[in-house]
């Protein structure tokens, strides 16, 4: 579950249109969020409100280790519409789960240039004399710069400062990266092979495949610590039933580490990713598995049932029937080309299912994940309750030496914005 | 004073396994580092067959509820420990984890793949651990019990990893062990025996000692008796009496001492082992002759020495006797000695004559020849001729009932040559009793005891004669044995007396009874 600033941020940057898809660090964002999600520790408590389009407070109570909290404010120079509190908002928004991919997400708005904006943000921790902070500059629609930065006493030098700088277009995307902590630098870098995604609204690519390569290049200077790994993603829908599928490759080649994922989105309710490590150095492997189901709101007015199309359906009907304009992006609606009647159908598929999972109101989600190297079984369950969404978790291990049964992490979490 | 460990009992599975788990938790307690990517361990665990060796240098208390000592440990045996544990390979997972644990999460960059952990397994195996220290022992019933050692006890471990073939790996390996180590003696292990024993004295004290009793019951159950020890020699109310009379003379301080056959009395041990002065050491001293087969007690001068071939060494070495035999002889009176006059033109078994002659010149000091022609004695009728003689250091029954039955060989019993070994007019049972004036304790005249190395090769150039220093109280049974060859070799001698009947009350020598039991 995404904090409400967290939430915030992506809100900002979807209002300034920026493909965080298109990141490096992101290609494995689906199968991280299904098989590597974090439980809370302890009882958390997260009160959130949007004072005005352009500002945000929070305020959060913990009893991690011992009583403490925080007080967070946020301000966008971008007034952040639609970004319902918990009460009305999408579960499928809030909870980091599987995204689906767009090749052409971040076209320029139809007013054209976007204007530079910026983001700030603050943490002040409680007790302690913690500090953080966090800068977006938006210099141009395809450059950033992010500077994140914290003050801790009980830190060497009291704090640690780090900075991104992105270019982020539509081809390719790359960031250089400079924290104070240890020198360390890196570069990451995207390059999306296939054919360069036109801005017309003609012919739509039907199966709106993304074939992604990237690479992160990390040396810490003063621990003299170098890091390498290079990645592949490729996403895209079935022609059949118009389900997205992610699958990833990454490799470190410094230390002969190969990992590959599989996610797919079984139905509009469920997901299910596998992963697979393997060194080739040490033959050390390990099979991890997770899936996620959402449960459906009983008192959510819409269908309960959402029926999928099927290719033999009429076309246009089914699509009459599933265009809900709420949850649209623009570019759906653009006047279907004529030129064959298979790519319409197939895109009408994947375009209507993805339409399903957007319209579909989920009162509560389950996340289990598990692997077998590391024996241990993580359980989630995060929901709406009253106006609260509320997350629960365990994290059970079995102890290598003992074959017992640790308990490592269970907490419970609620979060309120409005 | 010197412990005997019985190191054997602690190869047992029991202890093993609880000292295990002892050093796996006290080795995984806290948080455990990035660069460690799994818990620590004990792949094997032996405890090796040598024991350490225990000395009590000095004891400034003691009371029921209060000790106080010094003592000193020295251990070179073949105790080995085996770890085993997972090392992080990946410099930039260490990195990462180092700031997500102190709370800089949020300024951790989002590694992918580079970050993956990567860990590689590593065996530790300490081994040829010497340690050598002195300690000091405070125990106190309100305080617990406190170590502390006075100097650094690790003189040297070898440690030996996966990683040896790494050189810069293995010397930091090396490094940060001993290191480690040293502060393992140096803090924790004070810390971790005081907390230890007011655990013990915190809790219920008599349930503790409770538990205890059944077990000193236990081992004290093998009750011994004086048959068990000589079945031969059948013990007679004589011997009671003479005990008893030994006893009393202790208590209250009388001079005259009972003397017990067979057996040496600890303060007079020091007259047993003292070296005489005799024509023998003499010769080795002057001429680094090296006669050790010669009897060193008598004044003949050995065959050997006049038999050989090479004239000119006999004739340097006569004249070297001449001269010991002169000097001695002036040194008690001013007249010339009377000394027969070998022409050098005669034949040489005339020669070969000389030493039985020139042994009516004693080179003896006074002192020495005090030992009269009356103090002859026979051994006693319970002597019997046996070349496989040795004396054995007592040991206390309770502790080591077999090792003691070997006193049940009547060989072992010591005699004593009276002619041999001259005694001192002042024999006051004062001084020579257990009691008052006597040294038992007196450790103060020992010098220093020193476990650092620089010293310690500084004295091993002093003194190379001496194998080791030992406490005043340390009983040097090789030598013991060696004397006591030498003096049986005159046994025969002293045989062809006839013998007066008279017992032994010179004072010889059965090994004595543990020290608390007289």
């Amino acid at each position: 579950m995404y904090t409400y600033m967290e939430y915030l941020q992506k809100c900002f940057f979807h209002a300034t249109r920026w493909n965080e898809d298109n990141i490096y660090s992101n290609i494995t964002a689906s199968s991280h969020a299904l098989l590597e999600f974090l439980v809370p520790s302890g009882l958390k408590m997260d009160v959130s409100s949007r004072s005005s389009p352009n500002s945000a407070s929070s305020f959060t109570l913990s009893n991690h280790h011992s009583l403490n909290g925080s007080l967070a404010y946020m301000y966008s120079s971008t007034q952040l519409k639609g970004t319902p509190g918990t009460r009305r908002i999408p579960l499928q928004d809030a909870i980091a789960g599987f995204k689906i991919v767009e090749p052409n997400e971040m076209r320029p708005s139809a007013s054209g240039t976007i204007a530079p904006s910026s983001l700030l943000y603050g943490r002040m921790y409680f007790p302690g004399a913690a500090l953080e902070a966090m800068v977006i500059r938006r210099f141009s629609p395809h450059t950033q710069l992010l500077i994140k930065c914290i003050h801790n006493p009980q830190l060497d030098k009291n704090g640690t400062l780090i900075a991104y700088f992105q270019k982020n277009t539509q081809r390719y995307s790359r960031e250089v990266i400079y924290s104070t902590n240890d020198a360390l630098v890196g570069f990451r870098g995207l390059y999306n092979i296939g054919s360069t995604p036109s801005w017309s609204p003609s012919p739509p690519n039907f199966d709106r495949s993304v074939v992604s390569v990237g690479a992160e290049l990390w040396y810490a200077a003063r621990t003299m610590s170098p890091g390498l790994s290079t990645g592949l993603r490729y996403s895209t829908r079935s022609t059949s039933t118009g389900k997205p599928l992610t699958m990833t490759l990454a490799c470190n080649p410094i230390l002969g580490h190969i990992s590959s994922t599989y996610t797919v989105k079984t139905s509009v309710a469920s997901t299910f990713c596998s992963r697979y490590d393997f060194n080739l150095f040490s033959y050390a492997s390990n099979l991890s598995l997770g899936f996620e189901l959402f449960n459906f709101d009983k008192n959510a007015a819409v269908e309960r049932n959402p029926q999928l199309p099927t290719p033999t359906t009429n076309p246009s009907a089914s699509k009459q029937n599933l265009i809900n304009p709420i949850r649209d992006h623009s570019y759906y609606q653009t006047t279907p080309s004529t030129n064959a009647t298979t790519y319409q159908s197939s895109q009408t598929i994947s375009d209507s299912f993805q339409k399903l999972v957007n319209r579909s109101e989920f009162s509560s989600v389950v996340k289990v994940s598990t692997s077998l190297n590391d024996r241990l079984v993580r359980l989630l369950w995060e929901g709406r309750f009253k106006d609260f969404l509320v997350s629960s978790g365990v994290k059970v291990s079995l102890n290598p030496a003992t074959n017992a049964v640790e308990l490592n992490r269970f907490g419970i979490s609620f979060s309120y914005a409005s | 004073m010197s412990f005997k460990v019985n190191w054997n009992t602690l190869e047992t599975d029991s202890l093993r396994e609880w000292t295990s788990q002892l050093l796996t938790d006290a080795l995984n307690s806290g948080k455990r580092p990035p660069i460690l990517a799994s818990d620590i361990q004990i792949k094997d665990l032996n405890f090796g067959k040598v024991a350490p060796d225990f000395e009590i240098l000095d004891i400034g208390e003691l009371d029921s509820d209060r000790f106080r000592g010094i003592f000193k440990i020295n251990y070179s045996g073949d105790f080995h420990l085996t770890l085993h544990t997972r090392v992080q390979a990946n410099p930039l997972t260490i990195y990462q984890e180092n700031s997500n644990a102190s709370d800089a999460a949020f300024v951790t960059p989002n590694f992918l793949l580079a970050s993956d952990p990567f860990a590689l397994p590593l065996d530790l195996k300490l081994s040829d651990i010497r340690i050598s220290g002195i300690g000091i022992i405070v125990f106190s019933r309100l305080k617990g019990l406190t170590l502390v050692f006075r100097n650094d006890p690790l003189d040297s471990i070898k440690v030996t990893s996966t990683f040896d073939t790494v050189q810069v790996l293995a010397k930091f390996l090396q490094n940060q062990i001993e290191t480690q180590i040293r502060d393992l003696f140096r803090e924790t292990l004070p810390t971790l025996i005081h907390r230890l024993s007011l655990k013990y004295l915190s809790s219920d004290d008599s349930s503790f000692l409770d538990d205890l009793r059944p077990q000193l019951a236990a081992l004290h159950e093998e009750t011994v008796s004086l048959m068990d020890i000589d079945p031969d020699v059948p013990y007679s109310p004589e011997n009671l009496s003479r005990v008893s009379a030994l006893f009393k003379s202790r208590e209250t301080l009388r001079l005259a001492v009972p003397k017990i056959r067979h057996s040496v009395q600890r303060c007079r041990l020091e007259k047993f082992t003292k070296t005489q002065p005799s024509l023998v050491r003499c010769l080795h001293d002057n001429l680094n002759l090296d006669l050790v087969a010669a009897p060193q007690h008598t004044n003949e001068i050995p065959v050997e020495l006049v038999s050989g071939a090479d004239f000119s060494k006999t004739n340097h070495v006569l004249r070297e006797i001449s001269s010991i035999q002169a000097s001695n002889y002036y040194r008690s009176s001013s007249s010339r000695p009377k000394r027969r006059v070998i022409k050098l033109g005669s034949k040489k078994s005339s020669v070969k004559s000389t030493p039985s002659a020139e042994t009516l010149a004693s080179p003896i000091p006074s002192e020495m020849s005090s030992a009269t022609a009356s103090e002859h004695v026979s051994p006693t009728k319970y002597y019997q001729n046996d070349s496989h003689i040795s004396l054995y250091h007592p040991k206390p029954r309770q502790a080591d009932g077999a090792a003691a039955l070997q006193l049940a060989n009547p060989q072992s019993y010591l005699y004593h040559n009276v002619s041999s070994t001259p005694q001192l007019p002042s024999n006051s049972s004062l001084l020579a009793g257990i009691g008052l004036g006597n040294n038992y304790f007196n450790f103060a005249s020992q010098s220093q005891i020193s476990t650092s190395p620089i010293r310690r090769s500084s004295q091993e150039l002093e003194d190379k004669k001496v194998t080791g220093k030992k406490s005043i109280n340390h009983l040097d049974i090789a030598q013991l044995n060696s004397k006591l060859n030498a003096t049986l070799h005159t046994i025969p001698d002293v045989k062809s007396h006839p013998g007066t009947g008279r017992k032994l009350d010179t004072g010889f020598e059965m090994p004595p009874p543990p020290p608390y039991q007289v």
